[in-house]
């Protein structure tokens, strides 16, 4: 699993997330400070194809349902190597 | 060898059950959230995955039952949990304290919610939920979901409550004045501090 962020820059983020180094989102923002969030997801990724993209996240508190946007979700698979079918979780 | 799809609930509940993978529970839990059928206590395991996983199971909940969406976040106090803490009370001979905490005025009882939400933010985030939902799923339910009997689960839901008033009372020492608290101290301190 991956836990991914777009920043207002428009950039996207990455990181792997680890039971005991990074399980979430929260624990994220809570090391790496100064990222100005503009939503958040995940992913779940294997043999280097982005399989699933997870829309919900506790960062996208101001979003109906804590969805990350579907447009921008869209938008974020379109720059990553998806596997054919990929599931949107949440949409 | 195209794997994307979401899965059935009843393969879902078993992967939350027996994996570690967290590709694996991520798929589970999405699934879960997203199928209309899926019920507050198939969710329940996954808040005790890793945060990636009990977000997205926090999330559901949330949408399915009004529980606090983050199981690490501030949780409500309700009216139902405020009673288990009186009931618990009475049942160990604290019924003073009991008493009087029901008798303090709205001022203070805001003041009691806010030293409660303290209080059950350390909890385990399932043993919260044990606590805070009664009404929407029994303890029993909710400990068979963590893989106890109905004895057992009992005895935790008991235990928690314990927990709690030993915080609360904790927070209440800080803050009251000693000769009170002196005077309170044989009807009111958990018995493992005698």
């Amino acid at each position: 699993m991956l836990l991914g962020i777009v920043t207002v820059d428009g950039r996207i983020w990455l990181r792997e997330a680890s039971a005991a180094e990074c399980p979430g989102h929260q624990e994220w923002l809570q090391q790496e400070t100064g990222l100005d969030v503009m939503g958040a997801f995940s992913l779940a990724v294997a043999k280097g194809r982005v399989d699933y993209l997870f829309r919900k996240s506790s960062l996208n508190a101001e979003a109906r349902d804590f969805l990350l946007d579907a447009d921008l979700a869209h938008e974020v698979a379109s720059c990553l190597p998806c596997a054919d079918g990929l599931v949107f979780f949440g949409d | 060898m195209s794997r994307p799809a979401r899965i059935g609930r009843e393969q879902a509940r078993r992967v939350l059950a027996a994996s570690d993978s967290l590709y694996d529970l991520g798929v589970a839990v999405g699934s879960l959230a997203d199928d209309p059928e899926t019920q507050p206590e198939d969710l329940l395991p996954a808040l005790r995955k890793p945060a990636v996983i009990a977000d997205i199971a926090a999330i559901a909940l949330h949408r399915k039952t009004g529980w606090p969406c983050d199981p690490r976040g501030k949780p409500v106090v309700s009216h139902d949990y405020w009673r288990a803490v009186l009931d618990y009370c009475a049942s160990q001979s604290l019924r003073g304290k009991a008493e009087r905490q029901s008798d303090v005025s709205p001022p203070e009882q805001t003041e009691l919610n806010q030293r409660l939400a303290g209080a059950l933010e350390k909890l385990d985030p399932l043993d919260r939920y044990m606590i805070i939902a009664p009404k929407t799923i029994s303890s029993d339910e909710v400990a068979a979901q963590m893989g106890l009997s109905p004895s057992e689960a009992r005895r935790r839901y008991r235990h928690v409550l314990f927990l709690l008033w030993q915080d609360l009372w904790r927070s209440w020492a800080e803050t009251e004045p000693a000769g009170a608290i002196a005077a309170q101290t044989d009807r009111a301190v958990p018995s493992r501090r005698r």
